[in-house]
């Protein structure tokens, strides 16, 4: 996860976060499927992360994981719906 | 004292058939299509579908139950909206294609 | 509860706003089969749900539903920010812009507000997931129709992914149909509703 950008970051994180999606709702009508828990497993462990180095070094993605100390970053960091054009 | 976590835990572990109170309905007799005007591809394919279904209690839907099988990883599923390849079913807009505008 | 991630679940950058698209598209937020009917079906129909899996992907996919209301809002959102005054009253969206200006207004198509009577939450299990297999199957016709009048890619790429995600639900609540029935009497589905029984079929 080391010397990726911001960009990369939030790509892995954005794909994680899908798989994850994916192997919930799986998991809801499969609850016992041994398959589908190592790959929610597996996409956890990528997902927590990159979490964790995006919202350390770039801003926050969840409002309990806001990271820098002195300023309220929630509020200074892009909304979604800005999109980049 | 509440028993819901009792019940709860019961029917949560697994999925048990539970034993009958009724009487077996008969099955009903009548085809539901002339298998003579099929041809022979078609009549197989019928014939094992309706082996399945036609077999299932009257009145209610079934959906097959997936299987954890064509997994994609991360990426391509959500280039593609889906992590299983198998439910992956494009849309061809005619509209578009043929060019009404 | 409910906790919200600075991300879109798919991203969504438009470059060029168009008002015509942004008229159809809006139907998917608040129209009859769009995602703020969807979640707010799901989500409501989950208290009553006396199996705990069921209650699971009903607040599952509610709640990703409530994420694509958030994408379809964006979608909207990018198509009409910066339109002309001519662009606006050439599309109709004039009328829409005169109470609304650029922001986000949940209405179908027609310009029906949101109601809470495009859903039903009716108390049983298998009634709620019929319900729920057709609203799937709505909304993914509602996105065929779009994908038939819009062409922009930065549009059609969103709009693709969110219908192939009706197509992934609705296998979903067949599913949880399934171990609905599997719990049930198969001589007789009917015979009681569970959600009155906390799940039991046999009320004594």
């Amino acid at each position: 996860m080391k010397n990726q950008t911001k960009e990369q970051l939030f790509r892995i994180i954005t794909e994680s976060s899908f798989a994850l999606d994916e192997a919930i709702q799986f998991l809801d009508t499969h609850p016992g499927n041994q398959e589908a828990l190592d790959y929610y497993h597996h996409y956890q462990d990528i997902y927590k992360k990159a979490l964790k180095e995006y919202q350390e070094c770039y801003g926050p993605i969840n409002q309990k994981d806001v990271a820098q100390e002195d300023y309220w970053t929630w509020v200074t960091t892009p909304w979604p719906w800005e999109g980049e054009c | 004292m509440d028993n819901r976590q009792q019940m709860y835990g019961r029917y949560n572990r697994g999925y048990r058939q539970q034993r009958s109170r009724y009487p077996s309905q008969p099955s009903s007799v009548s085809p539901t299509r002339d298998y003579n005007k099929c041809d022979d591809y078609d009549m197989a394919v019928d014939k094992a579908i309706d082996k399945c279904v036609n077999n299932l209690p009257l009145a209610m839907a079934y959906v097959p139950m997936q299987k954890w099988e064509n997994v994609c990883d991360a990426p391509s599923g959500l280039a593609m909206g889906s992590i299983f390849k198998d439910l992956v079913k494009p849309y061809y807009p005619v509209l578009q294609k043929r060019g009404d505008r | 509860m409910w906790e919200y991630q600075k991300k879109l679940q798919y991203p969504v950058n438009i470059k060029c706003p168009d008002a015509n698209a942004a008229k159809i598209i809006i139907t998917q937020l608040g129209g009859p089969d769009g995602e703020l009917a969807a979640s707010m079906r799901y989500i409501s129909q989950r208290y009553a749900m006396p199996y705990r899996d069921v209650a699971g992907i009903l607040t599952d996919i509610g709640t990703e539903e409530l994420a694509h209301m958030e994408m379809v809002s964006t979608i909207v959102y990018q198509l009409t920010r910066g339109l002309s005054a001519q662009e606006l009253i050439d599309s109709g969206l004039d009328v829409y812009f005169v109470d609304h200006t650029n922001g986000i207004w949940p209405q179908a198509a027609s310009g029906a507000p949101f109601t809470s009577a495009y859903f039903q939450s009716k108390g049983d299990p298998i009634t709620d997931l019929h319900e729920d297999m057709a609203a799937e199957q709505k909304a993914r016709t509602t996105y065929d129709n779009i994908l038939n009048l819009v062409s922009d890619p930065d549009v059609t790429d969103p709009i693709k992914f969110l219908r192939q995600r009706e197509i992934n639900h609705y296998q979903r609540f067949g599913e949880a149909l399934r171990n609905v029935t599997e719990r049930l009497n198969a001589d007789n589905f009917y015979y009681i509703n569970p959600s009155l029984t906390g799940g039991k079929i046999f009320d004594k």
